[in-house]
């Protein structure tokens, strides 16, 4: 990678935390805090959508 | 007295019912629209063979569109910004696409199976999202921290040259994606998101980067040169 794309990937990289920091500090601070149900849900959903992508895999490797 | 308060709450229920209803119906068709016209744009782009504009021109563009949609959100305006969005991503795909078919023996069949797991997430999350009516506002704070933490990772991990990171960075966007789709799909059945352009925008960029994120993984266990 060449000096001028690294310093453009870093200069993006800095105008992202600096535009979207406050907003997903603000969001995660402001977003209401889930029950263990809540999130055992989640990771039950997740788990499936692991098990599809193992299968995928699977699959493709024949 | 009573019954008439009582009729005007469920008529006042019944509105909102209504109007969230409608926010979720023009968000999955105009969801529709623009997935056929990134995806007509990405087989363009394919077969003119053109180049892949490299990573800071597509960040650039992206987020620059982004924020001309999110600025014109509220006017006809705003849906073309986001077929320029849409579009512009699709054209980015379509090299990405041309390069997993070249480099991979079996890169056609990467392609279909990361497509069709793609739709098969999509449906069955916002199916579950929409038919449980599960309020999922608490993944807002989990997804916003965790897209911003992936995605300075994925620029460390092109920076650095990393691959390993980069495979790390794609796992953790199919988790991250998966929650914004439960999210997104939540807030419009809950009131949260009103604005169907922008709804759109988040599940378009979700089953994006999820598609483009399969991809990487599919690639990296069953790629074969």
């Amino acid at each position: 990678m060449e000096l001028w794309q690294q310093i453009a990937l870093a200069a993006i990289a800095v105008a992202v935390v600096f535009f979207f920091g406050p907003g997903a500090k603000r969001m995660a601070e402001e977003s209401p805090s889930g029950t263990w149900q809540d999130w055992w849900t989640f990771i039950k959903i997740v788990a499936v959508v692991v098990l599809g992508i193992v299968l995928m895999i699977l699959f493709l490797r024949g | 007295m009573a019954n008439t308060r009582g009729s005007e709450a469920v008529s006042r229920q019944q509105t909102g019912a209504l109007a969230q209803n409608k926010v979720l119906r023009n968000t999955y068709f105009l969801l529709a629209l623009t997935l056929l016209f990134s995806g007509a744009t990405a087989g363009i782009s394919m077969a003119m063979g053109l180049p892949h504009p490299g990573l800071i021109l597509t960040l650039v563009g992206y987020f620059g569109l982004l924020w001309a949609t999110s600025a014109l959100r509220n006017s006809a305006w705003g849906l073309l910004a986001v077929f320029a969005l849409t579009g512009f991503m699709g054209l980015t795909l379509g090299p990405i696409l041309s390069s997993y078919i070249a480099a991979f023996s079996n890169g056609s069949q990467i392609v279909l199976t990361a497509f069709g797991g793609t739709g098969a997430i999509f449906l069955g999350l916002s199916g579950y999202a929409v038919t449980t009516q599960k309020d999922f506002s608490f993944l807002g704070g989990f997804i916003m921290v965790g897209i911003l933490v992936a995605f300075l990772a994925g620029l460390g991990a092109v920076f650095f040259s990393l691959p390993m990171l980069s495979l790390v960075v794609s796992a953790a966007f199919v988790l991250l994606m998966s929650g914004l789709i439960l999210w997104e799909t939540s807030q419009i059945i809950h009131g949260g998101e009103t604005n169907y352009i922008m709804a759109t925008v988040s599940l378009y960029v979700a089953i994006f980067n999820l598609f483009i994120s399969l991809l990487h993984i599919l690639a990296a266990f069953a790629g074969e040169r």
